[in-house]
């Protein structure tokens, strides 16, 4: 023990550099790891505790309180799988946002936002005003006050103090924002329905005047197809039975017993398993998690490579001395063992320091993704998860040094007692002489290919870290155009909405108007509905231009009334193929044939969304289309002239027209800013780290380089080479190198960038992500990353001018 | 009256370890001239590789100063005295000191590049000619590890020249060698030396010192003597040996 001690120590104490440099990537690795998976992990725990906290049922649906009756309930709560169903009563009221000045925040007045009753329904906890926590003892809100989930923060960027104006019938309200709450069922940026929760006194008033605005509106058809309508419905969660649950029914194998079980489930068009709403809260998690947890990866392999490029170095510098002390009698596995204590432990100081300086991050940024998914975590619990991952990772670095140390068995006692000088045998090198053009190169080439093994390791690494920076700048390529977030995720985007408050309304006029302002490059009408497939809610959206979908993976757009593009998840989870008939159940129980003509590659629905005709869509809902009130909406030639269209459209017309937006992705346009610039800072913040491992790896491999080559420096240096020509040949060395590995890794990633990302991506529905593989910007990227490796090389050879050529003399 | 390349004016050396500081060279006056074989000999620890090193500008000086052709060199930048050493110096080691990864021609070549005014072209075929002329054409494309201690030698000493230096620094040439390797490079040496060459060596062989036309004698750091020779011409053993004896006789008069 004290033997290994002494010589782990001493190895230490000699090789400094290196084991700081591995130290600290091992620390970034730990860092980024336990970061990552905390977050993943964290999130995820509190989206289930906070839907079990909130009595959240296995089930969560929502109908009109004419369909979901109590005999609809009774029906439900008699199947087998039940054990209990808990009911409330919400008011859906069509809203709109001002800020405390007055101006408008919300774009789109959704249909879909539903009031309850403080203490009814499930229990949502109210945020700090910090937003960094619950309030203690929650206090309801005040009347004229209402709560609104966190994420509306961040989308459409409500605060405290703002107004929400409730449009019921000819009437209007207006209520103050006094508080968020966390909703783990509809609280989730990527769900367009929202919870408001207001004070019971202000929801009986609410209540009185949708009631009389009821009378004077009539009953909607289905939750879906009510236009600007405020109306009563009734929500439902439904719980698993114990004896289910221990039977191991899953809360998705529950929506559909219900909607084959009882004939409001098979006709609702508002049901969902509480797998599938955390399933869209944790969506934005599941990608950022993975994107970080590959960086994680990316940095462990280079601590990796770099480790095993230390040892390879240490045995070959230090040959004499581990044949001195094979010659004195210490065996190979003592040595093997101290090169892993030493290795080992650096790896493990590194984990340690990153796993603390993690698990320091994690709360600071728990509450920002609480703004995306609804969900404010904490990360009391031990990290058993990362601390598991960590700890896998420490045995492979140790297996990866008892490999490496394999190397010990070849040295004999008799190199000690050569002073060291192994029998060199250059068996590869590149015959092209050295013929004093462009020496450096030349030199720089002869060096690299005279010792091509001391390489690898940065050939490897810049393959990695080409490979994810061209792919990280690819996709933020793809998203980063303007509107080209649209596209990528399959949406498209309506400038100017036009919907008719009058029946009066003339839309040519409506167009002429408008083209006034800017010229229209299309117009259509979209329409939406939800239709029960296998208990499950699925979006069904209807186009009168289905040209403008754009993200097919296979097949085409419908062009006739019985064809539909369906999701890739879905087409998946039902098992369709282009040409199979698919039969879509209407609102009105009716199943109606369709033909699969394609699949879309879209975030539509998370993939389970499908785009039919508008007529079709209608039919669904049981709209008759040409008495449809669907708005007609506007993509401009100049969209930056959309708000000024709009002031033309309220000049002209008034009242007569609603030109708020509506279009079916109008209010995801902040959203789909923040994964925009979400990407964009992971893109540049990697980048960054990117180079600074560029800079490390190089320093730590030419500190080894040094030390193998010092002879052959210092005579270069007696010979009349200048210090700046040396540390120009190093850095003509690791360019040509790294070029190499950054062309293969940038090759990699042009050839499987887009496949990989359409697999994280296709998780969600996305499944044809086209990342921008612009042949110059990767070029451009290539070389440049070259270049970084040249720069860091240039540097770190500084250390040149420490080589004496008195050493010369001294051997 | 030879014109002087290298003159030192009392030059001193003199290194601290541990606080303790060691005197190598005290107050050294001595100048080298052109077209002259100067050995310096002395019993180990005089400080004759010292001597070298601070009048070639490898070593630093702690006092006085070392001129070339009247120019001191002792506080040339880093540019100018490798500039120097590429273009005005020669150097040989008491190991051949080859660059591991350049075969024999390569390494006499390289230097050569760095060359002022000549092409690249004009270097190689330099150094084909002092390829053949140290008898390396056989192994001129194989690596140092694949040739033997004398090929090196021959290879560093043709190196030290192959850009027509002013002075050829050699510092215990033939220490590594045989005695077979050791008259071939000392043969080389006194040839580079008839065609003009100017060498500075250093030695504690009597041997390779009488191929020198001057001697100088350094104990303690301290030139003790000097002894002028005539210029040393391929011989018998007989004019050999009578050289041998007069280099003795002096070396005995300064109790070596």
């Amino acid at each position: 023990m004290a033997l290994m001690r002494t010589l782990a120590i001493a190895g230490i104490k000699r090789s400094k550099g290196s084991f700081l440099g591995i130290f600290f990537l091992m620390a970034l690795t730990a860092a980024a790891l336990t970061f990552t998976i905390c977050m993943y992990v964290d999130l995820n725990a509190r989206e289930a505790d906070a839907l079990a906290e909130a009595g959240a049922g296995d089930v969560y649906a929502y109908d009109l309180a004419s369909s979901l009756t109590d005999e609809a309930v009774a029906s439900v709560r008699a199947l087998d799988e039940v054990g209990e169903v808990r009911t409330s009563s919400v008011l859906v009221v069509p809203t709109a946002f001002h800020g405390e000045d007055g101006r408008d925040i919300d774009k789109n007045p959704s249909s879909a936002v539903q009031y309850q009753a403080w203490g009814t329904g499930i229990s949502c906890r109210l945020f700090t005003p910090d937003g960094t926590g619950f309030a203690d003892d929650p206090e309801p809100p005040a009347p004229g006050e209402v709560y609104v989930p966190l994420t509306l923060k961040v989308s459409p960027g409500v605060d405290v103090g703002d107004t929400v104006e409730l449009a019921i019938g000819d009437r209007s309200r207006t209520l103050t924002v006094s508080g968020f709450i966390e909703d783990p069922q509809m609280g989730t940026a990527f769900m367009e329905l929202k919870r408001y929760q207001v004070a019971p006194e202000t929801y009986e008033e609410l209540a009185r005047d949708v009631d009389e605005a009821a009378v004077a509106q009539g009953e909607p058809i289905d939750i879906y197809a009510t236009g600007s309508f405020a109306y009563r419905i009734t929500e439902m969660n439904a719980f698993l039975s114990d004896a289910a649950r221990a039977r191991g029914v899953q809360p998705s194998d529950l929506t559909r017993a219900i909607a084959e079980g009882t004939a409001w489930g098979a006709s609702t068009s508002g049901m969902f398993s509480s797998t599938t709403l955390a399933g869209y809260a944790m969506m934005v998690v599941i990608i950022g998690a993975a994107v970080m947890g590959v960086f994680a990866c990316l940095l462990f392999v280079v601590a990796l490579v770099i480790c095993t490029h230390a040892i390879s170095s240490s045995i070959e510098e230090h040959y004499a001395d581990y044949g001195t002390l094979k010659a004195v009698g210490v065996g190979r596995r003592t040595l093997a063992a101290v090169l892993v204590v030493e290795y080992g432990g650096a790896s493990l100081a590194g984990f340690a320091v990153g796993f603390a300086l993690a698990m320091a991050a994690v709360p600071a940024a728990l509450p920002f993704f609480a703004q995306l998914t609804g969900v404010l975590a904490d990360n009391d619990s031990v990290p058993v998860a990362a601390l598991c991952v960590l700890g896998a990772l420490l045995a492979l670095v140790a297996a990866v040094v008892a490999h490496r140390a394999r190397k010990l068995a070849a040295i004999s006692p008799l190199v000690a007692l050569r002073g060291g000088a192994a029998d060199h045998s250059f068996a590869s090198r590149a015959t092209r002489p050295v013929t004093g053009s462009r020496l450096n190169l030349q030199l720089a080439l002869r060096a690299v290919v005279s010792a091509k093994r001391r390489y690898v390791g940065l050939v490897l690494c810049a393959f990695l870290l080409c490979a994810f920076v061209v792919l990280v700048y690819g996709i933020c390529g793809t998203l980063n155009k303007p509107d080209a977030a649209y596209g990528t995720f399959g949406m498209w985007k309506s400038d100017v909405t036009a919907a008719a408050a009058s029946p009066d309304l003339d839309f040519d006029e409506v167009e002429r108007t408008i083209a006034d302002v800017s010229p229209i490059e299309r117009s259509w009408q979209e329409s939406f509905t939800m239709v029960n497939l296998g208990g499950e809610s699925r979006s069904f959206v209807g186009l009168t231009d289905t040209s403008l979908v754009t993200g097919m993976s296979e097949g085409r757009a419908p062009l006739y009334d019985n064809e539909v593009l369906v999701g890739s998840n879905l087409a998946s989870l039902v098992g369709l193929e282009l040409g199979d008939e698919f039969m879509v159940p209407g609102n009105d129980g009716v199943e109606r044939p369709f033909i699969v003509c394609g699949k879309l590659s879209s975030m539509l629905n998370a993939g389970y969304g499908c785009v039919v005709t508008f007529d079709s869509v209608c039919e669904l809902a049981g709209i008759d289309p040409d008495a449809s009130s669907a708005p007609h909406q506007y993509a401009l030639a100049d969209p930056g002239k959309a708000d000024e269209a709009r002031a033309a459209l309220e000049r002209r017309f008034g009242g007569e027209v609603d030109a708020r937006p509506s279009g079916l992705f109008s209010d995801t346009g902040d959203m789909v800013e923040l994964i925009q610039s979400l990407f964009v800072t992971m893109a540049y913040v990697m980048a960054l780290v990117a180079v600074a491992l560029v800079f490390l790896a190089v320093s730590l491999i030419i500190g080894r380089l040094f030390s193998a080559e010092r002879h052959d420096l210092g005579v270069y240096r007696a010979l009349g080479f200048t210090c700046r020509a040396l540390r120009v040949q190093f850095a003509l060395r690791f360019f040509c190198v790294a070029l190499l590995g950054c062309a293969l890794g940038a090759a990699a990633a042009m050839l499987g960038g887009g496949w990989l990302v359409s697999q994280l991506f296709g998780l969600f529905g996305l499944t044809s992500f086209a990342l921008d593989a612009n042949p110059f910007a990767v070029g451009g990227l290539t070389l440049g990353l070259a270049a970084v490796f040249l720069a860091a090389a240039y540097v770190s050879s500084r250390k040149v001018k420490r080589v004496d050529v008195r050493e010369l003399v001294a051997e | 009256m030879k014109p002087i390349i290298i003159q030192a004016e009392r030059l001193s050396k003199s290194y601290a370890a541990d606080g303790v500081q060691t005197h190598v060279l005290s107050n050294v006056d001595l100048a080298l001239y052109e077209g002259d074989f100067t050995a310096v000999m002395g019993p180990s620890g005089s400080g004759k590789s010292t001597l070298l090193y601070c009048l070639s500008g490898m070593d630093t000086v702690t006092a006085g100063d070392v001129l070339y052709r009247g120019s001191s060199i002792t506080s040339l930048r880093e540019q100018d005295m490798a500039e120097l050493r590429a273009q005005r110096f020669g150097f040989v080691f008491q190991q051949a000191h080859l660059v591991s990864n350049l075969t024999l021609f390569e390494n006499i070549a390289v230097p050569g590049y760095l060359k002022e005014g000549r092409s690249a072209a004009d270097t190689r075929a330099v150094a084909s000619a002092l390829v053949d002329r140290m008898d390396l054409a056989a192994d001129a494309h194989h690596l140092p590890s694949q040739t033997s201690g004398g090929q090196q030698q021959r290879c560093a000493v043709a190196r030290s020249v192959v850009n027509g230096p002013d002075v050829v620094f050699a510092d215990e040439p033939t220490g590594a060698l045989n005695r077979a390797n050791t008259l071939e490079v000392l043969s080389l040496l006194c040839e580079l030396n008839a065609a003009g060459q100017s060498i500075c060596m250093v030695t504690h062989d009597v041997q390779c010192a009488v191929r020198a036309n001057r001697i100088l004698y350094l104990e303690d750091g301290v030139i003790k003597g000097e002894l002028d020779l005539p210029a040393y011409r391929e011989g018998d053993a007989a004019y050999l040996k009578a050289r041998e004896a007069q280099v003795n006789a002096w070396l005995s008069s300064l109790s070596w």
